[in-house]
């Protein structure tokens, strides 16, 4: 096998989890959020932050633009870093997991995953307080669950993605298997999931050219970014009948984005590579 | 032996497969990008889900936050993996794994053990991972430089065994208790090991 995951034990480069709501979050209901999510960041290392910010461009009359407003502050965003020795270029500076709480919605992400329960279970400790509070003043609209997994090729030979993909595959284009230049591969659609309107699908394949930071030589690396998200009709996560059910029966459904990209991961890979990321 | 553990392999990706168009992302600013992966994070789904096709679906949440993580990726250092996926293989064991009546591991705390294999920063000692007959993940370390040997020993209700030992004619020395006592973190320090 030319292609090489990311990392010994599996290929994922990234990870997110994204609770998204149907409307913005007041003033004060999203400061008490940026709180929650303050108490349970610190305690989880999360302990630099940052803010994210918009820019309001106001025109006045005549169409002549009026004093600029201030920025507003849009999210915050809870982070750990770690540093990484670069050969040549010393240490640098990478993140590694990220926690925003944006007046939209929550979002967790890791580039330093290990394994699922790893991640659902730091997922859960970080989201359950914001989200139960932010759940007396608003709706979910959707779960949305990302991994991108990375493969390097090494090797003299043409760096074809049929040694890597599945051939057989209805998620990838039939072009891509053999084709040495750089491509493209993405698709989407719409299933049925149970305990939602409808879950959105979204497989987009990327090869592409890389190289080592501080080098100059470059490889070529294969991504494939997968993503599950269930969708809720309006009133439909209203069912149950408090908060803490709610963010319950919400973060629970996490599991069943994490299976159904694994069962689409194993339908875009080969059954060699599936075997050495540890999915078969 | 090295003390260094976390060697870094970072890779920036030169490619055109970025979802967002290099013209963009060079106009805008990241806190500008971000916004827009916010905007696109607090959208009603109900109503892209009945609008607009999947394929004209914005991009996805990782291509958009791409821009703040910028083009490092994380890569920690080969013993950090083999320790990463020993502990994950560890996972999978059940009662009598050995054939002599060992225990199955606690998945909460080889889940804890592997959150703390990824805070092991360069300047910090070599892991390598194992497991109890009592199924609890522990990590070794040990310089060959100074002699040093210590390792953690992860229990399944939150609370750690620490143990150090200087050189071998040094004492023994054991802690136990909850992650994020101060005896813990304390101990922790003595060992130039990140806290829990």
């Amino acid at each position: 096998m030319h292609w090489e995951p990311l990392h010994k034990s599996h290929s994922i480069e990234v990870a997110a989890a994204a609770i998204n709501f149907n409307e913005a979050l007041t003033e004060v209901s999203w400061r008490k959020t940026v709180r929650d999510a303050e108490a349970v960041c610190r305690t989880a290392g999360l302990t630099e932050k940052s803010a994210m910010n918009s820019v309001q461009i106001t025109i006045g009359p005549g169409g002549a633009p009026s004093p600029s407003t201030p920025p507003v502050v849009d999210a915050m965003v809870f982070q750990r870093s770690a540093a990484v020795d670069v050969a040549g270029l010393g240490m640098q500076k990478v993140m590694l997991e990220s926690f925003a709480v944006s007046r939209g919605g929550l979002n967790y992400q890791t580039a330093a995953y290990t394994r699922w329960e790893a991640f659902y279970g730091r997922l859960k400790s970080l989201m359950r307080s914001p989200l139960h509070g932010a759940l007396h003043v608003v709706r979910t609209a959707n779960l949305r669950l990302e991994y991108k997994d990375s493969f390097r090729f090494v090797g003299d030979g043409p760096p074809l993605a049929g040694d890597l993909l599945n051939k057989t595959s209805p998620l990838i284009a039939s072009h891509v298997f053999n084709n040495e230049k750089l491509w493209h591969s993405h698709t989407g659609f719409f299933e049925d999931a149970d305990g939602c309107e409808a879950r959105l699908v979204q497989i987009n394949i990327d090869a592409g050219s890389a190289s080592k930071l501080g080098e100059t030589s470059q490889f070529r690396s294969v991504s494939i970014l997968t993503a599950v998200q269930n969708n809720f009709e309006q009133g439909e996560a209203e069912a149950l009948d408090n908060e803490d059910d709610k963010a319950t029966f919400q973060l629970g459904m996490f599991d069943s984005l994490h299976l159904r990209s694994i069962e689409l991961f194993r339908q875009i890979v080969s059954a060699e590579a599936a075997v050495r990321v540890g999915i078969k | 032996m090295s003390s260094a553990t976390a060697i870094a392999f970072t890779i920036e990706s030169s490619a055109a497969t970025v979802a967002i168009p290099p013209a963009r992302a060079s106009k805008l600013g990241p806190s500008i990008t971000m916004l827009g992966t916010l905007l696109f994070l607090g959208c009603g789904p109900t109503a892209e889900a009945r609008q607009i096709s999947p394929s004209a679906i914005r991009p996805p949440v990782l291509c958009e936050l791409a821009e703040m993580r910028g083009p490092k990726t994380y890569k920690p250092s080969d013993s950090i993996e083999n320790s990463i996926a020993r502990l994950r293989e560890f996972g999978k064991y059940h009662d009598d794994w050995d054939g002599n009546g060992a225990n199955a591991p606690s998945q909460d705390a080889i889940d804890l053990a592997l959150q703390f294999l990824t805070s092991l920063e360069p300047w910090h000692p070599v892991p390598f991972a194992t497991m109890s007959r009592q199924g609890d993940p522990v990590i070794e370390f040990e310089e060959h430089s100074t002699g040093v040997f210590s390792s953690i020993r992860f229990l399944d209700d939150r609370s750690v065994e620490l143990y150090s030992k200087a050189n071998k004619e040094a004492p023994s020395l054991f802690v136990t208790g909850e992650i994020g006592s101060p005896k813990v973190t304390e101990f922790l320090a003595t060992m130039n090991l990140p806290t829990l």
